[in-house]
């Protein structure tokens, strides 16, 4: 069976490290990038089966990366998780505005997430 | 590494507590990571480790949440997003969870409010935090086998709530320090109980906001009471049919909408004391709504709000579209602009009353969300939503308006007649300083003459609340300022008050 493929967007190096650890421990491959850019590029390149997604990010942040995604036929049906550690009212709603399919605070309780991969996967499937 | 501080330069504290938060944050992932065995297997020593590591974690987070939040509060930053909400459910909500924490402690821990409704017009995420603090602070300070009570009451113009134990107490000479920035009292024998002195400071503060009062009384040895008061506001009823059905248009459409109220709050009377017809004011508001949307959305036909007014009650409704995903037109209504209108229209409309020379209008906005779902559910696909807004703009309550005045006062009670004297006189109540403490519900009699209209009154009442004032050389045993809310004054009393105070009587 094919593994699914997650792409962990996040500046924060030891972030990938726990994200990457948590996933890989739970049979999925984990691919990553560091900056919004790169996730972009990554993402356009990859078609991963689901995006973990950073909102505070250097060269272009997390809500541009999810509209651009969300807003193109080929890769709007890629599900996106934006992850964030700040805690203002705005931010979820602008999440969902541009299309997020879920919005979790940073930090999140590694079964919340592997959670709602499963359930995005599983719905998308 | 200190990011760039070019945003922040006078906000230290707030830029360091950011700075902090991030490692803290992986910090705690990385011990989830370890504990789930997510890096290999642990015996259960490691795991005790790991367990007190995230304790640790815990508190130091905690302390920098706090000091974020002080540093918020200082710098005028701290904004309260009210809503109209019944008392009961919201000591409701974390109930299950103080209670089984105090379980855990071996300590009972038992409600106490009356089953009605009890509507009061607050910023329900912080009222839900002076509670924690007032529940975290009794179960931290109380032993095993010992007793908390959370009790409500609703008084003649607030609703008081207390939080009452039977643990270690505070010293008297503590007691009016305890509030204060940094101050621990009392500290628990395990080393694990210390926090950084801020939580009773925050509750402080988030109650005064509110127009509350805070205060605690308590024996060493013997336990304590901690008690805040929320002034009472009126019930409003929200959704007319004709709004309700204006809205359900909207939500057919899969459209989601705002919904802004507008609410002059004791119309009648309210009414009376401007200078301008009824009518007059009425339109000028209307002007003032109108103005207020074509600023901030642009010009438009009207065509695509809709606005409701009910012109006797002093009740004004808009609802309008909000902006649609992805929509970036210079007209759509995001959250952002929609804030910015609700800025603008609360700051015009204070300045109206101002202009003629009304100054204690009250003007509160009002946030609730319907339908409203619990936070950490996100709804990724939600229907049509519904925001409503609620502006309410009054004159304080003028029963309850406090006006300083000193004077002598005879206080009789059980124990005994002393000469106090008065600090300031309202329609429902008098502050006086006394040398001696009274309990919160004590009932007495107190006898002053009035000023102005040179007549004896003799007024039965109740202590609503009750603080200990630092000592000082005038006063080395300290001084209790007490509140005392007059219990049943008659037509004649009543009459007679609101002539001294000079406000019209209702």
């Amino acid at each position: 069976m094919n593994k699914k493929r997650i792409l962990a967007i996040d500046d924060e190096q030891d972030m990938l490290y726990v994200i990457k650890m948590q996933l890989e421990a739970h049979q999925y491959d984990v691919l990553t990038a560091r900056d919004g850019q790169e996730g972009l590029t990554m993402a356009r390149r990859e078609a991963p089966d689901l995006i973990i997604l950073d909102i505070m990010l250097p060269k272009l942040d997390g809500y541009k990366v999810c509209r651009m995604l969300k807003f193109d036929k080929k890769y709007s049906a890629i599900p996106i998780i934006m992850l964030t550690a700040r805690a203002q009212e705005g931010d979820e709603k602008l999440g969902y505005e541009v299309g997020a399919d879920y919005y979790m605070p940073k930090p999140f309780e590694p079964k919340k997430l592997l959670g709602k991969i499963k359930e995005l996967l599983e719905k998308t499937a | 590494m200190l990011k760039d501080m070019d945003k922040d330069k006078t906000e230290f504290v707030s830029v360091v507590s950011h700075e902090l938060k991030t490692p803290l944050s992986i910090v705690k992932q990385l011990l989830m990571l370890l504990y789930d065995e997510d890096a290999g297997p642990l015996n259960d020593r490691q795991r005790e480790v790991i367990v007190k590591m995230q304790h640790n974690v815990d508190r130091l987070k905690d302390m920098v949440d706090k000091l974020l939040e002080v540093s918020r509060i200082e710098r005028g930053k701290l904004k309260l997003h009210y809503s109209l909400i019944n008392l009961p459910e919201l000591l409701g909500d974390s109930m299950d969870y103080f209670k089984t924490l105090a379980a855990e402690r071996e300590i009972a821990l038992s409600y106490h409010f009356p089953k009605k409704e009890i509507p009061i017009f607050v910023d329900a995420e912080r009222i839900r935090q002076v509670m924690a603090n007032l529940l975290n602070n009794a179960i931290k300070f109380t032993e095993k086998d010992g007793r908390i009570q959370v009790e409500a009451k609703v008084l003649e113009a607030t609703i008081r709530v207390g939080v009452v134990d039977t643990g270690i107490g505070i010293a008297r000479a503590d007691i009016p320090k305890i509030f204060n920035k940094f101050t621990q009292v009392g500290v628990g024998r395990e080393a694990g109980k210390k926090g950084i002195g801020l939580g009773l400071a925050i509750a402080r503060e988030l109650v005064e906001r509110h127009g509350g009062e805070i205060w605690a009384e308590s024996r060493l040895g013997k336990g304590s009471r901690f008690y805040f008061a929320l002034p009472r506001f009126y019930t409003a009823d929200l959704l007319t049919a004709r709004l309700k059905e204006s809205i359900r248009t909207f939500l057919r459409q899969k459209t989601p909408v705002y919904l802004i109220n507008l609410r002059i709050v004791n119309y009648k009377k309210f009414r009376e004391r401007i200078p301008v017809a009824p009518l007059k004011m009425a339109g000028d508001i209307q002007g003032i709504i109108d103005a207020s949307f074509r600023e901030s959305f642009g010009a438009d036909d009207g065509k695509r709000r809709v606005f409701i007014a009910d012109r006797p009650g002093g009740k004004y409704s808009l609802i309008f579209p909000a902006a649609r995903q992805g929509q970036d037109s210079a007209r759509a209504a995001t959250q952002e602009r929609v804030d910015g209108f609700c800025d603008l229209l609360t700051a015009k409309i204070k300045s109206y009353f101002v202009a003629r020379k009304i100054e204690d209008v009250f003007i509160a906005l009002g946030i609730l969300s319907y339908p409203s779902h619990p936070p950490d559910e996100a709804p990724p696909s939600s229907p049509a939503h519904l925001n409503i807004k609620e502006i309410y703009i009054g004159a304080e309550m003028r029963r309850a308006k406090r006006i300083p005045y000193e004077t002598g006062l005879e206080v009789i009670s059980p124990r005994g007649t002393e000469a106090c004297r008065s600090l300031d006189l309202s329609q429902v109540g008098v502050c006086f300083i006394s040398p001696r403490p009274f309990k919160t519900g004590d009932r007495m009699t107190v006898k002053f003459c009035l000023m102005k209209k040179k007549r004896n009154v003799t007024v039965r009442g109740r202590v609503a609340w009750i603080t200990l004032r630092e000592r000082s050389t005038d006063y080395p045993a300290g001084q209790y300022k007490v509140g005392l809310e007059f219990s049943h004054l008659d037509a004649k009393e009543k009459s007679l008050l609101a002539q001294e105070l000079g406000l019209y009587y209702e």
